[in-house]
Protein backbone atom coordinates (compact mmCIF):
# COMPACT_ATOMS: atom_id res chain seq x y z
CA UNK A 1 0.00 0.00 0.00
CA UNK A 2 1.85 3.11 -1.01
CA UNK A 3 2.66 6.17 1.77
CA UNK A 4 -0.28 8.63 0.83
CA UNK A 5 -3.11 5.61 0.88
CA UNK A 6 -2.00 5.47 4.22
CA UNK A 7 -1.96 8.85 5.28
CA UNK A 8 -5.86 8.87 4.41
CA UNK A 9 -7.00 5.98 5.93
CA UNK A 10 -5.73 7.36 9.83
CA UNK A 11 -9.10 8.01 11.60
CA UNK A 12 -11.56 7.94 8.55
CA UNK A 13 -12.97 5.22 10.47
CA UNK A 14 -13.89 7.31 13.38
CA UNK A 15 -15.15 10.36 11.21
CA UNK A 16 -18.33 8.66 10.49
CA UNK A 17 -19.43 8.09 14.50
CA UNK A 18 -18.08 11.74 15.13
CA UNK A 19 -19.92 13.19 11.97
CA UNK A 20 -23.32 11.78 13.26
CA UNK A 21 -22.71 12.70 16.61
CA UNK A 22 -22.76 16.39 15.68
CA UNK A 23 -26.62 15.46 14.62
CA UNK A 24 -27.14 15.99 18.92
CA UNK A 25 -26.06 19.82 18.22
CA UNK A 26 -27.14 20.50 14.77
CA UNK A 27 -30.87 18.95 15.35
CA UNK A 28 -31.87 22.12 17.62
CA UNK A 29 -31.41 24.13 13.97
CA UNK A 30 -33.51 21.17 12.39
CA UNK A 31 -30.02 19.80 10.33
CA UNK A 32 -29.42 15.94 10.84
CA UNK A 33 -27.08 13.62 8.55
CA UNK A 34 -27.81 10.34 7.71
CA UNK A 35 -25.61 7.54 7.81
CA UNK A 36 -25.49 7.85 4.31
CA UNK A 37 -24.87 11.73 4.44
CA UNK A 38 -22.13 10.97 6.83
CA UNK A 39 -20.17 8.19 4.29
CA UNK A 40 -20.84 10.39 1.43
CA UNK A 41 -19.40 13.58 3.35
CA UNK A 42 -16.20 11.26 4.27
CA UNK A 43 -16.17 9.86 0.52
CA UNK A 44 -16.08 13.59 -0.45
CA UNK A 45 -13.69 14.63 1.97
CA UNK A 46 -11.08 11.91 0.71
CA UNK A 47 -11.75 13.43 -2.94
CA UNK A 48 -11.17 16.65 -1.92
CA UNK A 49 -8.20 16.12 0.14
CA UNK A 50 -6.33 13.73 -2.76
CA UNK A 51 -7.55 16.39 -5.51
CA UNK A 52 -5.70 19.79 -3.15
CA UNK A 53 -3.11 17.11 -2.21
CA UNK A 54 -3.24 17.38 1.77
CA UNK A 55 -3.17 15.28 4.49
CA UNK A 56 -5.52 15.32 7.42
CA UNK A 57 -4.32 13.85 10.48
CA UNK A 58 -7.15 13.50 13.62
CA UNK A 59 -10.60 14.30 13.47
CA UNK A 60 -10.64 16.21 10.36
CA UNK A 61 -12.72 19.68 9.69
CA UNK A 62 -15.86 18.50 9.12
CA UNK A 63 -17.66 18.88 12.37
CA UNK A 64 -16.02 22.22 13.06
CA UNK A 65 -17.77 23.26 9.31
CA UNK A 66 -20.83 21.57 10.66
CA UNK A 67 -20.91 23.23 14.31
CA UNK A 68 -19.74 26.65 12.47
CA UNK A 69 -22.38 26.88 9.63
CA UNK A 70 -25.06 24.87 11.06
CA UNK A 71 -26.70 27.98 12.66
CA UNK A 72 -27.19 29.91 9.24
CA UNK A 73 -30.52 31.40 7.80
CA UNK A 74 -29.19 30.01 4.29
CA UNK A 75 -28.80 26.40 5.49
CA UNK A 76 -31.91 24.09 5.68
CA UNK A 77 -32.24 20.11 6.19
CA UNK A 78 -32.92 20.31 1.91
CA UNK A 79 -29.27 21.69 0.92
CA UNK A 80 -27.42 20.70 3.97
CA UNK A 81 -25.43 18.09 3.44
CA UNK A 82 -24.88 19.55 -0.33
CA UNK A 83 -23.62 23.01 1.44
CA UNK A 84 -21.36 21.63 3.73
CA UNK A 85 -19.74 19.18 1.33
CA UNK A 86 -19.27 22.62 -0.91
CA UNK A 87 -18.30 24.53 2.14
CA UNK A 88 -15.51 21.76 3.01
CA UNK A 89 -14.14 21.82 -0.89
CA UNK A 90 -13.72 25.90 -0.86
CA UNK A 91 -11.97 25.22 2.71
CA UNK A 92 -9.40 23.12 1.71
CA UNK A 93 -8.71 25.18 -1.58
CA UNK A 94 -8.46 27.89 0.06
CA UNK A 95 -5.77 26.68 2.82
CA UNK A 96 -3.71 25.99 0.08
CA UNK A 97 -4.31 29.37 -1.74
CA UNK A 98 -3.84 31.48 1.45
CA UNK A 99 -0.56 29.01 1.96
CA UNK A 100 -1.51 27.46 5.29
CA UNK A 101 -0.61 30.60 6.49
CA UNK A 102 -4.33 31.13 8.49
CA UNK A 103 -5.36 28.63 11.15
CA UNK A 104 -8.20 26.77 10.65
CA UNK A 105 -10.70 28.46 13.03
CA UNK A 106 -9.66 31.43 11.36
CA UNK A 107 -10.36 30.65 7.80
CA UNK A 108 -13.78 29.03 9.13
CA UNK A 109 -14.81 32.35 10.85
CA UNK A 110 -14.06 34.67 7.86
CA UNK A 111 -16.21 32.49 5.51
CA UNK A 112 -18.90 32.27 8.04
CA UNK A 113 -18.73 36.18 8.32
CA UNK A 114 -18.61 36.71 4.72
CA UNK A 115 -21.70 33.99 3.79
CA UNK A 116 -23.98 35.39 6.24
CA UNK A 117 -23.14 39.16 5.20
CA UNK A 118 -22.30 40.16 1.63
CA UNK A 119 -22.69 36.29 0.06
CA UNK A 120 -25.97 36.08 1.70
CA UNK A 121 -25.48 32.25 1.37
CA UNK A 122 -24.18 32.15 -2.17
CA UNK A 123 -21.18 29.79 -2.29
CA UNK A 124 -19.79 30.92 -5.90
CA UNK A 125 -19.69 34.51 -4.19
CA UNK A 126 -17.94 33.27 -1.75
CA UNK A 127 -15.33 31.16 -3.36
CA UNK A 128 -15.08 33.12 -6.52
CA UNK A 129 -15.10 36.53 -5.24
CA UNK A 130 -14.84 37.03 -1.29
CA UNK A 131 -12.31 33.99 -0.64
CA UNK A 132 -10.23 34.96 -3.80
CA UNK A 133 -9.57 38.37 -2.12
CA UNK A 134 -8.91 37.09 1.16
CA UNK A 135 -6.17 34.82 0.00
CA UNK A 136 -4.52 37.47 -2.52
CA UNK A 137 -3.94 39.86 0.69
CA UNK A 138 -2.71 37.04 2.75
CA UNK A 139 -0.22 36.12 -0.47
CA UNK A 140 0.75 39.81 -0.71
CA UNK A 141 1.18 40.60 3.26
CA UNK A 142 3.22 36.94 4.19
CA UNK A 143 6.93 37.62 3.65
CA UNK A 144 7.57 33.86 2.61
CA UNK A 145 7.84 35.53 -1.19
CA UNK A 146 9.90 38.27 -0.22
CA UNK A 147 12.40 37.14 1.71
CA UNK A 148 12.02 36.68 5.28
CA UNK A 149 15.40 35.57 5.78
CA UNK A 150 16.99 38.15 3.25
CA UNK A 151 15.19 40.54 5.43
CA UNK A 152 17.00 39.51 8.59
CA UNK A 153 20.11 39.32 7.64
CA UNK A 154 20.09 42.96 6.44
CA UNK B 1 16.12 5.88 4.39
CA UNK B 2 15.64 2.54 5.23
CA UNK B 3 14.31 0.97 8.81
CA UNK B 4 12.62 -1.67 10.40
CA UNK B 5 9.46 -0.01 11.48
CA UNK B 6 5.93 -0.81 9.53
CA UNK B 7 4.24 2.18 8.17
CA UNK B 8 1.65 1.83 10.61
CA UNK B 9 4.19 2.69 13.43
CA UNK B 10 5.63 5.93 11.97
CA UNK B 11 2.35 7.68 10.73
CA UNK B 12 1.17 8.60 14.52
CA UNK B 13 4.28 9.86 14.75
CA UNK B 14 4.13 11.94 11.59
CA UNK B 15 0.41 13.12 12.91
CA UNK B 16 1.99 13.98 16.08
CA UNK B 17 4.69 15.91 14.52
CA UNK B 18 2.28 17.70 12.01
CA UNK B 19 -0.32 18.99 14.91
CA UNK B 20 3.02 20.54 16.82
CA UNK B 21 4.19 21.82 13.58
CA UNK B 22 1.11 23.41 13.34
CA UNK B 23 0.46 24.15 16.92
CA UNK B 24 -2.96 22.33 16.95
CA UNK B 25 -4.02 25.06 14.70
CA UNK B 26 -4.95 23.64 11.37
CA UNK B 27 -6.03 19.82 11.15
CA UNK B 28 -4.67 19.48 7.88
CA UNK B 29 -1.27 19.86 6.20
CA UNK B 30 0.16 19.73 2.53
CA UNK B 31 1.31 16.58 0.77
CA UNK B 32 4.98 18.50 0.98
CA UNK B 33 4.72 19.05 4.47
CA UNK B 34 3.42 15.74 5.14
CA UNK B 35 6.76 14.51 3.08
CA UNK B 36 8.98 16.36 4.85
CA UNK B 37 7.80 15.68 8.34
CA UNK B 38 8.23 11.33 7.73
CA UNK B 39 11.45 12.68 6.19
CA UNK B 40 12.00 13.98 9.40
CA UNK B 41 10.93 11.23 11.66
CA UNK B 42 12.86 8.63 9.19
CA UNK B 43 15.60 10.76 9.43
CA UNK B 44 16.14 10.69 13.63
CA UNK B 45 14.93 7.10 13.17
CA UNK B 46 18.39 6.53 10.96
CA UNK B 47 20.28 8.84 13.40
CA UNK B 48 19.39 6.99 15.99
CA UNK B 49 20.14 3.47 14.51
CA UNK B 50 23.72 4.81 13.14
CA UNK B 51 24.47 5.79 16.52
CA UNK B 52 26.23 3.12 18.22
CA UNK B 53 26.99 2.42 21.78
CA UNK B 54 30.07 0.23 22.94
CA UNK B 55 29.69 -1.53 19.20
CA UNK B 56 25.68 -1.88 19.55
CA UNK B 57 23.10 -0.53 18.19
CA UNK B 58 20.99 1.28 20.34
CA UNK B 59 18.11 0.39 18.29
CA UNK B 60 16.90 -2.50 18.92
CA UNK B 61 13.73 -4.72 18.22
CA UNK B 62 13.19 -3.92 21.84
CA UNK B 63 12.52 -0.20 20.66
CA UNK B 64 9.50 1.21 19.18
CA UNK B 65 9.63 3.78 16.54
CA UNK B 66 8.95 6.28 18.69
CA UNK B 67 11.56 5.84 20.98
CA UNK B 68 13.66 5.35 18.42
CA UNK B 69 12.69 8.64 16.91
CA UNK B 70 13.28 10.14 20.01
CA UNK B 71 16.51 8.74 20.66
CA UNK B 72 17.24 10.15 17.24
CA UNK B 73 16.10 13.37 17.87
CA UNK B 74 18.03 13.65 21.14
CA UNK B 75 20.80 13.03 19.03
CA UNK B 76 20.68 15.17 16.47
CA UNK B 77 19.74 17.68 19.40
CA UNK B 78 23.44 16.66 20.38
CA UNK B 79 25.04 16.77 17.31
CA UNK B 80 24.20 20.26 16.32
CA UNK B 81 25.26 21.71 19.65
CA UNK B 82 28.94 19.35 19.64
CA UNK B 83 28.69 20.98 15.87
CA UNK B 84 28.30 24.66 16.93
CA UNK B 85 31.04 23.94 19.75
CA UNK B 86 33.60 22.81 17.42
CA UNK B 87 33.22 25.37 14.62
CA UNK B 88 32.67 28.50 17.66
CA UNK B 89 36.26 27.08 18.13
CA UNK B 90 37.71 26.45 14.80
CA UNK B 91 36.31 30.18 13.43
CA UNK B 92 38.54 31.68 15.90
CA UNK B 93 41.98 30.79 14.04
CA UNK B 94 40.20 30.32 10.65
CA UNK B 95 41.87 31.75 7.85
CA UNK B 96 40.78 31.96 3.89
CA UNK B 97 44.09 32.41 2.53
CA UNK B 98 42.14 35.14 0.58
CA UNK B 99 39.92 33.38 -1.38
CA UNK B 100 36.57 34.71 -0.99
CA UNK B 101 34.12 31.54 -1.83
CA UNK B 102 36.17 29.62 1.31
CA UNK B 103 35.61 32.45 3.39
CA UNK B 104 32.32 33.16 2.43
CA UNK B 105 31.15 29.55 2.92
CA UNK B 106 32.79 29.59 6.62
CA UNK B 107 32.11 32.94 7.75
CA UNK B 108 28.66 33.34 6.37
CA UNK B 109 26.97 30.46 5.45
CA UNK B 110 27.14 28.07 8.18
CA UNK B 111 26.39 30.58 10.79
CA UNK B 112 23.35 30.74 8.44
CA UNK B 113 23.14 27.29 8.75
CA UNK B 114 23.23 26.77 12.56
CA UNK B 115 20.65 29.75 12.73
CA UNK B 116 17.81 28.84 10.72
CA UNK B 117 18.44 24.82 11.06
CA UNK B 118 15.57 22.82 12.60
CA UNK B 119 16.39 19.52 14.31
CA UNK B 120 12.34 18.65 15.05
CA UNK B 121 10.67 19.88 12.00
CA UNK B 122 13.69 19.47 9.45
CA UNK B 123 16.48 17.95 10.81
CA UNK B 124 16.89 16.22 7.24
CA UNK B 125 17.28 19.74 5.45
CA UNK B 126 20.87 20.83 4.68
CA UNK B 127 19.97 24.26 3.74
CA UNK B 128 22.84 25.78 2.78
CA UNK B 129 24.47 24.08 -0.26
CA UNK B 130 28.38 24.67 1.00
CA UNK B 131 30.18 26.10 -2.06
CA UNK B 132 33.38 25.39 -0.93
CA UNK B 133 34.46 22.30 -2.41
CA UNK B 134 35.94 19.76 0.12
CA UNK B 135 38.31 16.87 -0.94
CA UNK B 136 36.05 14.66 0.07
CA UNK B 137 32.18 14.99 -0.80
CA UNK B 138 29.87 15.38 2.04
CA UNK B 139 26.89 15.39 -0.39
CA UNK B 140 25.42 11.52 0.55
CA UNK B 141 24.98 12.82 3.93
CA UNK B 142 22.31 15.81 4.69
CA UNK B 143 21.32 17.86 7.28
CA UNK B 144 23.49 18.14 10.84
CA UNK B 145 25.37 14.70 9.70
CA UNK B 146 26.42 17.18 6.37
CA UNK B 147 27.14 19.60 7.97
CA UNK B 148 29.21 18.22 10.84
CA UNK B 149 31.52 16.61 8.42
CA UNK B 150 31.85 19.40 6.28
CA UNK B 151 32.85 21.39 9.73
CA UNK B 152 35.09 18.34 10.82
CA UNK B 153 36.59 19.04 7.19
CA UNK B 154 37.11 22.66 7.39
CA UNK B 155 38.75 22.28 10.79
CA UNK B 156 41.13 19.12 9.32
CA UNK B 157 42.42 21.86 6.11
CA UNK B 158 42.88 24.17 8.56
CA UNK B 159 45.23 22.12 10.83
CA UNK B 160 46.80 21.50 7.65
CA UNK B 161 46.97 24.70 6.91
CA UNK B 162 48.34 25.39 10.25
CA UNK B 163 51.74 24.32 9.82
CA UNK B 164 52.79 25.74 6.93
CA UNK B 165 54.43 29.66 6.23
CA UNK B 166 51.01 31.48 5.46
CA UNK B 167 53.45 33.56 2.50
CA UNK B 168 54.07 30.35 1.41
CA UNK B 169 50.01 29.13 0.72
CA UNK B 170 49.93 33.15 -0.52
CA UNK B 171 52.37 32.51 -2.84
CA UNK B 172 51.37 29.10 -4.01
CA UNK B 173 47.56 29.98 -4.66
CA UNK B 174 48.47 33.16 -6.50
CA UNK B 175 51.29 30.70 -8.96
CA UNK B 176 48.86 28.64 -9.40
CA UNK B 177 45.85 31.18 -10.65
CA UNK B 178 46.10 34.90 -10.98
CA UNK B 179 42.23 35.65 -9.62
CA UNK B 180 42.76 32.66 -6.78
CA UNK B 181 40.73 34.58 -4.41
CA UNK B 182 37.61 34.66 -6.81
CA UNK B 183 37.72 30.81 -8.07
CA UNK B 184 35.98 28.18 -6.98
CA UNK B 185 38.56 25.29 -6.20
CA UNK B 186 39.96 23.83 -3.31
CA UNK B 187 42.48 25.19 -2.17
CA UNK B 188 43.89 22.81 0.01
CA UNK B 189 44.69 20.66 -2.98
CA UNK B 190 46.30 23.05 -4.66
CA UNK B 191 48.89 23.33 -2.00
CA UNK B 192 48.94 19.50 -0.73
CA UNK B 193 50.07 18.85 -4.51
CA UNK B 194 52.59 21.44 -4.55
CA UNK B 195 54.39 19.15 -1.16
CA UNK B 196 53.62 16.24 -2.98
CA UNK B 197 54.85 17.01 -5.63
CA UNK B 198 58.40 18.55 -3.96
CA UNK B 199 58.48 15.39 -2.05
CA UNK B 200 58.08 13.24 -5.26
CA UNK B 201 61.16 15.28 -6.32
CA UNK B 202 63.09 14.68 -3.18
CA UNK B 203 62.73 11.14 -3.38
CA UNK B 204 63.73 10.95 -6.95
CA UNK B 205 66.97 12.47 -5.78
CA UNK B 206 67.72 10.63 -2.82
CA UNK B 207 67.22 7.05 -5.33
CA UNK B 208 68.90 8.58 -8.22
CA UNK B 209 71.60 11.02 -6.74
CA UNK B 210 71.35 14.96 -6.36
CA UNK B 211 71.56 15.59 -9.96
CA UNK B 212 68.86 14.17 -10.82
CA UNK B 213 66.04 16.19 -12.39
CA UNK B 214 62.60 16.84 -13.04
CA UNK B 215 62.47 15.13 -16.41
CA UNK B 216 63.82 12.29 -15.00
CA UNK B 217 60.65 12.48 -12.56
CA UNK B 218 58.27 12.62 -15.35
CA UNK B 219 59.70 10.02 -16.94
CA UNK B 220 59.29 7.95 -13.97
CA UNK B 221 55.39 8.93 -13.78
CA UNK B 222 54.81 8.50 -17.60
CA UNK B 223 56.26 4.31 -17.22
CA UNK B 224 54.34 3.74 -13.61
CA UNK B 225 50.71 2.95 -13.69
CA UNK B 226 47.81 4.95 -12.34
CA UNK B 227 47.95 2.71 -9.21
CA UNK B 228 51.25 2.61 -8.59
CA UNK B 229 51.27 6.58 -9.03
CA UNK B 230 48.51 6.66 -6.27
CA UNK B 231 49.90 4.50 -3.94
CA UNK B 232 53.02 6.30 -4.22
CA UNK B 233 51.43 9.78 -3.48
CA UNK B 234 49.62 7.91 -0.27
CA UNK B 235 53.05 6.61 0.88
CA UNK B 236 54.53 10.37 0.46
CA UNK B 237 51.50 11.84 2.47
CA UNK B 238 51.78 9.14 5.30
CA UNK B 239 54.86 10.46 5.75
CA UNK B 240 53.99 13.82 5.60
CA UNK B 241 51.02 13.36 8.06
CA UNK B 242 53.37 11.24 10.08
CA UNK B 243 56.65 13.79 10.53
CA UNK B 244 54.03 17.27 10.40
CA UNK B 245 50.89 16.43 12.44
CA UNK B 246 51.72 13.63 14.29
CA UNK B 247 50.39 10.64 12.52
CA UNK B 248 46.83 12.38 12.39
CA UNK B 249 44.67 9.50 10.96
CA UNK B 250 41.82 11.48 10.25
CA UNK B 251 44.16 14.47 8.41
CA UNK B 252 45.13 11.47 6.81
CA UNK B 253 42.37 9.90 5.32
CA UNK B 254 40.72 13.73 4.41
CA UNK B 255 44.25 14.71 2.69
CA UNK B 256 44.06 11.15 0.62
CA UNK B 257 40.91 12.13 -0.79
CA UNK B 258 42.41 13.78 -3.57
CA UNK B 259 44.92 11.35 -4.63
CA UNK B 260 42.76 9.37 -6.80
CA UNK B 261 42.35 12.69 -8.96
CA UNK B 262 45.66 13.60 -8.61
CA UNK B 263 47.15 10.20 -9.77
CA UNK B 264 44.52 10.54 -12.74
CA UNK B 265 45.69 13.98 -13.97
CA UNK B 266 48.83 12.68 -14.01
CA UNK B 267 48.80 9.42 -15.49
CA UNK B 268 46.64 10.83 -17.98
CA UNK B 269 48.82 13.77 -18.61
CA UNK B 270 46.12 16.57 -17.63
CA UNK B 271 48.89 17.93 -15.20
CA UNK B 272 52.43 17.77 -14.63
CA UNK B 273 54.69 17.64 -12.18
CA UNK B 274 56.98 20.23 -13.23
CA UNK B 275 53.90 22.53 -13.13
CA UNK B 276 52.68 21.91 -9.24
CA UNK B 277 56.64 22.12 -8.62
CA UNK B 278 56.71 25.74 -10.47
CA UNK B 279 54.09 27.26 -7.89
CA UNK B 280 56.78 27.50 -4.82
CA UNK B 281 59.70 28.49 -6.68
CA UNK B 282 59.83 32.22 -5.86
CA UNK B 283 59.36 31.31 -2.15
CA UNK B 284 62.39 31.57 0.05
CA UNK B 285 61.21 30.59 3.94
Amino acid sequence: MEEKDMLWQISESSQLVKLTATNQYTNRFGLTLSDEDALMLVQERRDILKEQQRVEFGEGILPKLIFAFCDSAYIYQENYVEMIGRLQEIFYLYKNESMDEVTDDELISYMKERFEGECMGSLDYLEDTCLEEFARNIRRKTQKFIGRYSKDEE
Amino acid sequence: MKNNYPMEELIPIVAELAERFTSKESTSVTYERAKSLMEAVLYCIAEAELKTENGTAIVGKSMTAKQAYEAGYQMVFDKVRISRETYNEMILTFSAYGNENYRDTVEKAIPGFFRYYDARFAPQETIITMDYPTLCPVHPLSGIDAMSKYIEYICLEQLFFSRLPEKYIYMVLASYHDTYEMEFFNICSIVLRNILSILMLQKCQDVYGEKSNCERLEEQIRNASKEELKEMLLVLLENLVETQYEGKKELFEYLSGDLEDFACELYFGASKVSQWLTLSRNVSF
